[in-house]
């Protein structure tokens, strides 16, 4: 156990919020494309699935106290399945043979409140970094002048 | 170690158990959003006072703080039991403690450094 791993920890969890927001972003972004990068069908919403990893096996040297602690990481970002809502325009380039174009299946409200979420979680994290700092200089200063 | 007197060493061995809890408090604020997570808590303060009041210094290193389970909350859907609020004024609590320990320990050692001198 050394003064960073508390950081190290934390910084884990900042990477992962990062990524949820550039995944809820992307979403957001996409709320109208009725085309996905692969072709088939309107764009799916994207959610990141977090996981918890021990301490133990993401830094092996450490001492034994350190597999009880855990940091985390995005396992994977699944689609959400869920079809989107469809709309007659048999003008759209995205219709099909009936005239109708099936929309993203993106809720823009419920995007922005994971943002909301996510960007909360991500400032627990920095002031978690921050009080590790604190108790850092804290421990530092014992040896300075005295 | 064994140089310095039983307080200081006590001191000592708080700062560094209060590190771990640090660390803790700070894994579970980083799984904040992980489905199925259960937060984890450092406990030490009753064994620490237990051997202070008995004064046994050997098994002084021999304090490492136990590692449990312990639910904020009930769980959400997903199975995450924690609470942000309460992590965050654990921490709060943990650093201050943290803080006033080691300056406890900087007075113990200018003491010690104006008897020499």
């Amino acid at each position: 156990m050394d003064l960073l791993t508390a950081i190290k920890i934390s910084a884990s969890g900042l990477n992962a919020q990062r990524t949820r927001l550039n995944v809820l972003s992307s979403n957001l972004a996409n709320a109208n494309s009725t085309r996905s990068a692969d072709g088939e069908g309107p764009f799916k919403r994207k959610n990141p699935i977090f996981e918890e990893i021990s301490l133990g096996s993401f830094e092996k040297h450490l001492d034994k106290a350190a597999k009880n602690l855990s940091v985390v990481r995005v396992r994977e970002v699944v689609e959400d399945a869920t079809p989107g809502e469809r709309i007659y325009d048999p003008s759209h380039p995205d219709a099909d043979t009936s005239g109708y174009v099936t929309l993203s299946n993106v809720k823009v409200v419920q995007e922005l409140t994971d943002i909301m979420a996510t960007s909360s979680a991500y400032e627990a994290n920095i002031t978690a970094i921050k009080s590790a700092k604190d108790m850092i200089n804290a421990a530092l200063s014992i040896g300075r002048e005295g | 170690m064994s140089g310095i007197d039983f307080n200081a060493q006590v001191l000592l061995k708080a700062m560094d158990l209060r590190l771990k809890k640090h660390a803790s408090i700070a894994g579970n604020i980083a799984n904040a959003d992980t489905p199925g997570y259960r937060p984890k808590a450092v406990s030490f303060e009753s064994e620490l006072q237990k051997l202070v009041q008995s004064g046994d210094q050997r098994n002084l290193q021999r304090i490492e703080g136990r590692v449990h389970t312990v639910d904020d909350k009930i769980p959400r859907l997903d199975g995450n039991t924690v609470s942000l609020d309460r992590q965050m004024a654990a921490m709060t609590e943990n650093t201050t403690i943290y803080s006033a320990t080691a300056e406890f320990l900087k007075k113990k050692i200018s003491m010690i450094k104006k008897a020499i001198s």
